[in-house]
């Protein structure tokens, strides 16, 4: 009961309110990715031999490298709100930067690797994607959108994390009133969850 | 109600981590020993992608200490996509 209050502070401020919309963002994120979700089920149904023979040249251990080091980003961002509703300030910004830096490593990475493919001509436009199986460009061309539709998410999560920074700072992010943080980490959390699925998908299955 | 009961620890954020890694482990492991592109590997990986994804919601994102609307919420929405899931499969079985 009474859990929706408006707050009687005198603050103009509902931080359940903030939240709630997070949330419901998030879903049409969710949503979003589901579509594409569906069309790689689609395709993989219709050409399961070939999504096995191409998906042969991922890198898994690139693709686990960066597994980890999101999965230890959202690791960060959790203990950095912990560190917030201690009242740990330093800690919780220092634990930010680090979560910004890994995202930094996931970019890296991932450019490493597209550097890779392109290198050898899987991308569209070059000789060897055009003598592919249709199913294989298929498969390279959800690649590139999925993970690429991921990857700015990335840099659009660590936009937020940095703004969530200068504003703890700037003391305007408190003990008591941290709710841009939380949802700059429910954000960041999402990103986790869908690489959590893309990972699988694209990397382990062949 | 049970919203910020619990007192905030980094205990409980690195137990969650340890069990996010060692899904990673098992999910890769997994996929070796499934041999990688049958159904049963691609049901394997799926499962334990959503296992993880549960800690991820549940102790990450803090699902377990809301209000009961955000998993009402978050029901709504995973049964709209397991519904749209079902459907491609009875389209795609069917054509």
């Amino acid at each position: 009961m009474g859990y929706f209050k408006v707050p009687i502070s005198g603050h103009n401020r509902d931080d359940e309110g903030s939240k709630l919309g997070m949330w419901l963002f998030l879903f049409t994120e969710i949503l979003l990715f589901g579509g594409l979700f569906l069309v790689y089920a689609i395709y993989r149904f219709q050409y399961f031999e070939e999504f096995r023979i191409i998906a042969e040249h991922m890198d898994i251990t690139l693709g686990a490298a960066n597994t980890v080091i999101l999965i230890t980003s959202s690791l960060t961002v959790a203990l950095s709100i912990t560190a917030m509703k201690k009242d740990q300030d330093n800690i919780a910004v220092l634990l930010l930067f680090v979560t910004i830096a890994l995202a930094l490593g996931f970019m890296v990475n991932k450019f490493f690797e597209w550097n890779e493919h392109i290198h050898h001509g899987l991308v569209m436009g070059a000789d060897v994607f055009n003598n592919l199986q249709h199913g294989e460009g298929m498969f390279l061309f959800l690649y590139y959108f999925m993970t690429g539709l991921h990857g700015l998410h990335v840099v659009v999560g660590a936009i937020i994390l940095a703004v969530v920074i200068a504003k703890i700072i700037n003391g305007k992010i408190t003990k008591d009133n941290f709710s841009l943080h939380e949802n700059g980490g429910l954000y960041w959390h999402l990103v986790d969850l869908i690489w959590i699925y893309l990972f699988p998908l694209f990397y382990l299955l062949h | 109600m049970s919203k910020h009961s619990h007192s905030p620890s980094y205990k409980y954020d690195l137990i969650t981590f340890a069990a996010l890694m060692i899904l990673t482990i098992i999910t890769i492991w997994a996929s070796y020993a499934t041999g990688g592109t049958s159904v049963l590997a691609v049901s394997v990986a799926m499962l334990i992608a959503t296992i993880k994804a549960t800690f991820v919601v549940r102790n990450f994102m803090h699902i377990k200490y809301d209000h009961i609307i955000y998993k009402v919420f978050i029901g709504i929405v995973m049964l709209l996509f397991l519904s749209f899931i079902v459907l491609l499969g009875i389209d795609y079985a069917l054509r």
